[in-house]
This record gives structure tokens, sequence and C-alpha cells, in this order.
């Protein structure tokens, strides 16, 4: 990690797709440690992009991005599981398996990122007690409300204590309630040193956000 | 980690058993194919190995060479690097393994006897092969005194043409087979990976490395190029058992080709794996 305690740099930061669609263009933000940082945008602003770029999915056309000081653009294909294991990643879609229940789901994650097996059911009961989810650990996802679930997957990405929490439109499935009780969620886990990049398009959950804020139109910082 | 992979490999084959099996049939289908190909082989050159053991040039001496010419002549070819030994076989004693063999009936009705004198030459070991004998054969048939010179050109150059088409024929099935088997098994991976598309996905999400989201399914690869070879011979070991019961000297596989089955089964399993895996990467 850089000495400023810079996490993610983003500097000059273009993604254009097929050589016309510019998708991304000249971003250059940063997020600090253990700062919560709330990207906002309408649906296509770009906000899942940058997302994909930081994890590595897809690769920026021009610029770099470091996260904790290391250049993502540039990292080998084979290096790019090790930088995933910094972040931890909330999507939309969490992605959880049906058939194992609540803990399993977490502890897999652990397990195939080469937790030791001792570990791995302390880190499990952590990640589920931060996400207030402890009493359900033995539940399949389908007898979770939606809200349980994103709060399982949350779990998830912090079950491996990462330097930056990413989430993309975490609560885009989510009635008002229920997202303000995430967003409230994720206020919680940065109090205790996360750093958070939070990407939405709900204008209304960004009202009365006290952190920074980041506005992204048509791919470009306004 | 391995018993992860492991375990993880025989859950999905659990989970699509009727794939897993069809996958486990059509391979050892193949490599039974390939094992008989191999047995057949394997026979073909024990047969000619044996009858190479017995390769020797007959050379024929004309009536005008007497004991003493017969023996003169014996000694210069015995100079002949390639040759062992040189026994002389006199009219008389020609005339004895006949009748040994066709009895005394067949040259009652000869006042002579019309077998001629002849020089059995045999071979150092390592020079008991068709073309060697080729070579030798007209070197001793313009010595003086032989008239002519037998090495049973034809059926030897017939037994070797068989082996090198039964060695081809092998070769290309195993080729074919080899192929087929990893086609077979990368489809069975394709629906394997398909099964697992949401672990795999959060695999990748949380930073698992690519070689432990790789290992179950290379494992479940090998596991069936194995089970493929395993029953493949098997099913050959029983055929066997069938063969050398109705014909004499039917060779098995050498333990050595036995192993080497195993492994190459297993090796195709886990190459259809990764040819499967490299068109999903794409």
């Amino acid at each position: 990690m850089k000495e400023d305690g810079v996490i993610l740099e983003v500097s000059g930061v273009s993604k254009i797709y097929d050589r016309k669609w510019v998708a991304l263009r000249d971003l250059n933000f940063h997020v600090r440690r253990g700062e919560f940082v709330l990207l906002v945008g309408s649906c296509g602003a770009g906000k899942t992009t940058l997302m994909r770029l930081i994890t590595r999915e897809e690769s920026a056309t021009a610029g770099t991005i470091r996260v904790a000081g290391e250049d993502v653009s540039t990292m080998d294909r084979r290096d790019i599981f090790r930088l995933r294991r910094k972040l931890g990643l909330v999507f939309q879609d969490g992605k959880l398996l049906k058939d194992r229940t609540t803990f399993e789901n977490i502890a897999f994650a652990l397990k195939v990122t080469g937790a030791r097996k001792k570990e791995i059911s302390k880190k499990v009961m952590r990640a589920l007690t931060m996400v207030g989810l402890a009493h359900k650990s033995s539940c399949l996802p389908g007898q979770l409300s939606a809200g349980e679930q994103q709060r399982v997957v949350i779990a998830r990405a912090l079950a491996n204590k990462p330097i930056l929490l990413l989430a993309d439109e975490p609560t885009g499935n989510l009635d008002s309630e229920v997202s303000s009780g995430i967003l409230d969620l994720f206020g919680k886990i940065n109090r205790f040193g996360t750093a958070i990049l939070l990407a939405t398009h709900d204008a209304n959950l960004a009202k009365g956000f006290p952190h920074r804020r980041i506005e992204l139109v048509d791919g470009q910082i306004s | 980690m391995f018993v992860y992979a492991l375990k993880e490999a025989f859950s999905t084959m659990q989970r699509a058993k009727l794939t897993s099996c069809a996958a486990t049939i059509t391979l050892t289908v193949c490599l039974f194919l390939l094992g008989l190909f191999m047995m057949a082989y394997v026979n073909t050159n024990g047969i000619l190995a044996n009858i190479r053991e017995r390769v020797q040039i007959e050379a024929f001496l004309s009536d005008q060479v007497d004991q003493k010419g017969a023996l003169a002549l014996a000694d210069s070819i015995r100079s002949f690097p390639p040759v062992k030994t040189v026994s002389y076989v006199n009219k008389t004693m020609a005339l004895d393994a006949f009748r040994q063999h066709f009895g005394d009936e067949a040259l009652q009705v000869l006042e002579v006897n019309p077998l001629p004198a002849s020089l059995k030459i045999e071979f150092q070991e390592k020079d008991r092969t068709f073309s060697r004998v080729k070579e030798m054969a007209p070197l001793v048939a313009n010595l003086p005194g032989v008239v002519e010179v037998e090495y049973g050109q034809q059926w030897l150059s017939k037994l070797d043409r068989l082996l090198s088409t039964v060695g081809a024929m092998t070769l290309i099935l195993g080729v074919i087979l080899a192929s087929s088997s990893v086609l077979v098994v990368a489809a069975t991976i394709r629906l394997a990976f398909h099964m697992r598309k949401e672990a795999v996905e959060i695999m990748k999400l949380v930073g698992a490395a690519p070689g432990f989201i790789a290992r179950p399914f290379i494992l479940e690869g090998a596991i069936y190029g194995f089970l493929g070879a395993l029953f493949g011979l098997i099913l050959l070991g029983l055929l066997y058992t069938v063969l050398s019961s109705r014909m004499a000297g039917v060779f098995f596989l050498t333990p050595a080709l036995l192993v080497g089955l195993l492994i190459f089964g297993t090796l195709l399993g886990s190459l259809g794996s990764i040819v499967s895996l490299r068109t999903l990467r794409r």
C-alpha cells in the first residue's frame, strides 16, 4: 500500500468498445484507506464497466488503475486471482450456491482461496455476526429474504478481510427500506476500517449520504 | 487441495451419472479396441520373433562338389561376420531327413538319391533379420559350387509386411481412438463445467487460483480415462482367456504395456478436460 494511504487510484482511464463506443472517458479519482466513496450514475453511465476494470474482468483502453499500489492494467492474467483476494466484491446478483447453507457459502469462498480449515469456521462466524445473520448460518439461500441473501453476499465478501470492498448496485433488487438497511450495514463495515466503493443509480439512496460522492455521467466524472 | 478436487470431481460425476457412464463406456470401448490392436501387434511380433530365431540360409551344392570342397566352402562362408555357424548336410543325411519327414515310400521308385548336399548357414542373433538374410543370400549364391539358395524369402517378406501393416493400423487406429476419446471427455467436462458454472463464477470472484478451479475438471477427465482403460483391459483380459483356451501361443500384453495403456488412458482423459477448459476460457 502506498504511504499516502491511497488504496485505489484511477488515472486517465478510458474504455472504448469496438473502437467507437466510449464507455468511460479519462477518469481520475482515488479511494483512500478506510474511505467510503459513493459512485452515482444513471444506468449506462459506466459504473459496472469501471468495476469490471478494477477487478480486471476487462482491460482499460487507456490509463492506469492501481490497487494498493499495484498496476492492475498491466497485471498478468495468471495473477488476477491475487488481486481479487485483496478485494471484496458485492454485486446486484449476489450469486449464492443454492444447495449450500449460509455458513457453507461463506466457507466455500474461504476454502477456495486456500484458508486453513481451523480458521474458516471462526472467519465465517465473524462475518455472519458482522452482517447480523449468525443465527441463520444453517439456512439455505432459498429460506432467506432478498435482503438477507444480500447480507450473506456481503459477509462472503468480508470474510477474507479485503482492503477494498467493491459493491455494484448492491440494493438493485431490494425495496427502499431494505436498501437503507444494507447501506447502513456498509456504513458499519466502513467504520471498522474497510474502504468501500459503492456504485448505485439510486438517487434516493445517495441523498443524505455523509461521505464523498463521485458522479458519473456518460462515462465521465461530472 | 487434492482431496477437495477429488471430492468435487466425484460429486459432479455423481450428479451427472448418465453422462459420466456414457463417457466411461465410450472410453472403455476406445481403449479396448486400442488394446486389441496392440495385442495383435504383440502377437504378430512374437510370431515373427519366433520365426526369426530359426532364420537361416540353405545353400544347395552341385553334385560335383565333394565333401572336401563343401567343407572348404563352409569355411569361406564362416568368414562372413553375420554368420554364426555353417553345417554341412551331405546327400545321405539329406535323404535320411527326407525319409524321417515323409516316409520311405516317397523315394522308393527312384534308383538314385536326387537330393543335393547343402550347407545350413545360421546367423548371429542380431543379424537374424530379413534384410540381413536378403543381403547375404546373393553373396552365398555366387560362390562356386552353390547352385541355389533358399531362405523362405516369400513368407519372410510377407510376415514383415504383415507386421508393418498391423503396426501402422494400430498407430492410425490409436490416433483416431485417442482423438475420439479426447472429444468425448471434452464434451462431458463441458457439461460438468456448466453444472458447476455458478460455483466457478464465485471462485473467480473471490480469487481462487486458476489451477484450483481447473483441478477438479482435469481430475474428472483423468478418472474417466483411467476407468476407461481399466475396464478396457478387463475386457481384453476376458477375451484373452477365451482365445488362449482355444488357440495355443497367444500372448497377452506385457506388464509394461498394461501400465502404459492405463497411463495413456488417464492422460487422454486429462487432455480432454484441458481441451474443454481452454475452449471455455475463450
